[in-house]
């Protein structure tokens, strides 16, 4: 059951939320979600936005809309500073902090933009097109068939990618990146002890930056693909589907050359402590990895 | 998917869609389609026999704009649809609960990919190694600082670390079962890991003593956490997460601003071998503070784009133990 809005001028409306629920609502501009346990599942519609929130335990949430923004939070989390105001020393204000969870199901507008923050909480978004900005400690996150900016950074949560299109930044402790199929004008992704995988094709000019320390990186890119590469590992074997030179030092392992001849080519560089990096290429007449299970449902 | 339509509910959700806006009946069934992400996507055949029925009712009106009909909702239509709000709710939650179905289902679908993905990379760059390896090989003096047979060899040694076997698919089998489950990392690896990555950046001697210093001491209480983290990760009690939380915020900034500088020295910068002696990787007892002060004393400027001369991690010649030994 939530509780009635209570309107504070024109466009503001809050909802205090401990039973499931669902809302519909018009002129939602953006989105941010800070939960967390438990799910955020986030959808594409052309008609007014619908969210949900059920499995509640512990806290109810808190859903506001203010100016167009659709903020799905905790009463005592609603302020800025989500992280920074859960440090020990501040913590006791908060207590069960963590044993809170709650499924939130929502259907925006392609090209919202979203922020969204969990503990522990899995994200699945699909079919967005804006901004996405995913932050998550230990929570999985999947994205298909999004494009736009893609920020996720988490602490030990994975993230698996499906379908990107536009620039993907990934930063993590200790998760892993999969990227499969897609083009993508910038991927830059920084991990210690995740692996990072990408099959994708590399846009001219494009970037691409991936950097671990015990984690491998395998790249695979099209045949055709015409790029600089620079591929450097401490302690890590380093080899490539195409003609790179190579130098070996004592403590440092090089890839470099040219890929192709095209006038705009990319820039690729990888670099690992420890891990295993692969080049890797996608011959003309072979698929991209998309699956089998494409709907299957 | 299509029993959420049951019971007169397709023609409530059509009422609904009309009060949001007047729509003419094409927008209405692209507007279902996109809904249900094309799982339900009714015909025309199904949906302007309806409009008609709703309009004999007169629940809603027509007009003609540009030779089509946009049907809005009539004041009848408007009660109607307040009397059944109740319904019209039940309604909303069904079609929610499906917004979580098929969040399920893509989950599901990208993992799938992901891991088939998964295999074909870690069969390919298997492949990829061995072809590297026999062009190394047939390139003969390519590579003068390192002999064939100990060049391949090396190659493997180094990746997979001294307790590891040299079979380069060991590094693949090895790092998708820790990378797979997440969180069960291994204590001692982890640990080892760690301990790697500082002697690495260590040895390179490449960036002021403060930033060598904050990376040490990051990365020190970092492999504790984590070291916790792992602990506790089987039964995420209240202070695990607390923790998970916190030492996210804290590893992306300290991540965001250290791997930008990740990386070997410029060429002709000096680098010392006293960093290098003291990189001994080992895990149980490596003293952190002796090497970074080591390094900081004779740090040089850094320059994260360019590679070390030559960079002395070792204590030893090119040989299979590139990393010495545990």
């Amino acid at each position: 059951m939530s509780q009635e809005p209570e309107t504070e001028g024109i466009v503001m409306a809050r909802w205090t939320i401990d039973q499931p629920t669902v809302r519909t609502l018009d002129g939602i501009v953006a989105l941010r979600v800070r939960i967390v346990g438990g799910h955020v599942n986030i959808l594409p519609t052309d008609d007014p936005v619908t969210f949900e929130v059920s499995d509640i335990v512990g806290e109810p949430i808190l859903a506001t809309q203010e100016a167009g923004i659709l903020t799905i939070t905790y009463e005592d989390l609603t302020r800025d500073g989500f992280m920074e105001r859960l440090r020990p020393s501040r913590l006791s204000g908060y207590r069960h902090v963590s044993q809170r969870r709650a499924t939130v199901n929502l259907r925006i507008p392609k090209d919202c933009p979203v922020e969204v923050t969990t503990a522990s909480a899995s994200v699945v978004a699909a079919g967005l097109s804006g901004k996405t900005t995913l932050r998550s400690a230990s929570g999985d996150l999947t994205l298909d068939d999004v494009g736009g900016e893609i920020e996720v950074s988490t602490f030990s949560g994975a993230l698996d990618v499906r379908d990107v299109t536009g620039s993907l930044h990934f930063t993590s402790a200790n998760g892993g990146l999969a990227v499969a199929g897609g083009q993508l004008s910038d991927l830059s992704a920084k991990t210690g002890a995740g692996q990072l995988l990408a099959d994708v094709d590399v846009s001219g000019a494009g970037r691409v930056r991936l950097a671990t320390v015990s984690g491998d990186v395998a790249l695979r890119i099209p045949a055709e693909t015409s790029a600089s590469v620079e591929l450097r590992s401490a302690t890590g074997t380093l080899d490539s589907a195409f003609g790179l030179d190579r130098q070996d030092q004592r403590g440092l392992s090089k890839l470099r050359g040219k890929v192709g001849n095209g006038i705009d080519p990319a820039h690729i560089t990888g670099t690992t402590v420890s891990g295993a990096l692969s080049l890797l290429r996608r011959d003309p007449e072979a698929p991209a990895a998309i699956p089998e299970g494409r709907n299957g449902q | 998917m299509s029993t959420i339509f049951g019971h007169g509910r397709l023609r409530l959700y059509l009422l609904k869609l009309l009060e949001e806006n007047p729509r003419h009946g094409y927008e209405i069934i692209s507007l279902l389609r996109d809904r249900f992400l094309g799982v339900y996507s009714p015909s025309p055949g199904t949906i302007y026999p309806r409009l008609a029925r709703l309009e004999e009712e007169g629940l809603v009106t027509h007009e003609e704009v540009d030779g089509r009909k946009v049907y809005r909702l009539t004041e009848a239509g408007r009660a109607e649809l307040n009397r059944r709000s109740a319904d019209l709710d039940d309604l909303e939650r069904d079609l929610t609960d499906s917004v979580r179905d098929i969040a399920r289902a893509v989950q599901r679908d990208v993992r799938d990919t992901i891991g088939t993905l998964r295999e074909e990379l870690k069969s390919v760059a298997g492949d990829a190694r061995r072809q590297e390896r026999d062009r190394t090989r047939d390139a003969g003096t390519h590579d003068p600082h390192r002999p064939q047979e100990a060049g391949a060899g090396a190659d493997r040694g180094a990746a997979t670390g001294p307790d590891s076997g040299d079979d380069a698919e060991d590094v693949w089998s090895r790092a998708s079962r820790e990378g797979n489950d997440g969180s069960a990392h291994d204590d001692t690896w982890w640990h080892r890991e760690w301990e790697r990555l500082r002697h690495s950046f260590v040895s390179w001697g490449n960036t002021d003593s403060q930033q060598v210093r904050d990376l040490e001491r990051t990365l020190r209480e970092f492999t504790n956490q984590i070291r916790e983290a792992v602990r506790d990760a089987g039964q995420l009690s209240g202070t695990a997460t607390t923790n998970l939380r916190q030492m996210l915020d804290e590893t992306i900034a300290v991540l965001r601003r250290d791997l930008a500088h990740w990386g070997p020295t410029s060429p002709g910068t000096s680098t010392d071998a006293r960093a290098g002696t003291d990189s001994e990787p080992d895990p149980g007892s490596a003293d952190a503070g002796d090497a970074t002060s080591t390094a900081a004393d004779t740090a040089a400027t850094p320059d994260p784009q360019d590679p070390p001369a030559e960079a002395k991690e070792d204590g030893h010649g090119r040989s299979d133990s590139a990393q010495p030994g545990t």
